[in-house]
């Protein structure tokens, strides 16, 4: 199990093309969104909307299980989780939109619009004393 | 129709409490599986994060609504993290983005309905 894991971060870690390094990372951004939130609307569901307390405990583990996705992931430069909190911010919106049928607001979508923008400030906004590089090289 | 408004003490600190339980909690599994702990340290990581999963819960509005304020969070504790992990003070637009991110999460989350 450990050398299996151990493989497969040296696989992902690999110092590869810019692109494949975005490639990855956003499929980890998705899957780790997909368990958190997956896992928190199971937990939800027991609580909130009252039903089995078995939804409860798969949602914990859920939980569970998000915490090891970023284990694979080579660690970031920290501006990446950034990131992913505006991915995370969509994927809520689209998350109650889809399994509870409530649509966003004007308020939810204006929201969502300003707190993507403080995202791009963040990682996009070019540093003179920065190279273009080190957004992306992971830190090893 | 009432318009309501959120008591944003409350539910600021039920975000504070969720962010840091959610840190923990990951930090916990990272330090089995990365630095080759105990896996007592990932069980009590498992029971935090579960506890982190029941108190957004406690927020007075819907699912979607919630979680997407939450991520205005992240995006501040990601800086923070920056600080504290990469020792590395935030840069003007850290500072900046990360307060229009906040400011984004204020109006999905309190704006009056």
């Amino acid at each position: 199990m450990i050398n299996i894991h151990h493989d497969l971060v040296s696989i992902l870690s690999y110092k590869g093309k810019k692109s494949k390094i975005i490639l990855s990372t956003l499929l980890f951004f998705f899957l780790a969104g997909l368990c958190e939130i997956g896992g928190g609307y199971l937990v939800w569901l027991w609580l909130r909307d009252e039903m089995g307390w078995y939804l409860g405990l798969l949602g914990g583990f859920v939980l569970f299980l998000y915490a090891i996705v970023p284990t694979f992931q080579p660690s970031h430069f920290h501006r990446i989780y950034a990131a992913y909190g505006g991915i995370f911010i969509i994927m809520s919106v689209l998350w109650g939109w889809i399994f509870q049928g409530i649509p966003p607001d004007n308020y939810d979508i204006i929201g969502t619009t300003v707190a993507i923008i403080g995202v791009v400030i963040i990682y996009y906004m070019p540093r003179k004393d920065e190279e273009e590089k080190s957004l992306w090289q992971s830190k090893q | 129709m009432a318009i309501e408004t959120v008591d944003p003490i409350f539910s600021g600190a039920l975000f504070f409490v969720a962010a840091i339980m959610e840190i923990s909690g990951g930090y916990l599994v990272w330090l089995w599986i990365r630095e080759k702990k105990t896996i007592a340290l990932a069980l009590l990581g498992a029971i935090i994060l579960f506890v982190y999963g029941i108190i957004p819960t406690l927020q007075p509005a819907h699912f979607g609504r919630v979680y997407a304020a939450y991520g205005g969070i992240f995006i501040i504790s990601s800086v923070i993290w920056g600080r504290i992990v990469d020792k590395k003070s935030p840069d003007r637009y850290e500072i900046l983005g990360s307060l229009v991110a906040v400011m984004g999460a204020a109006i999905i989350f309190y704006a009056p309905r």
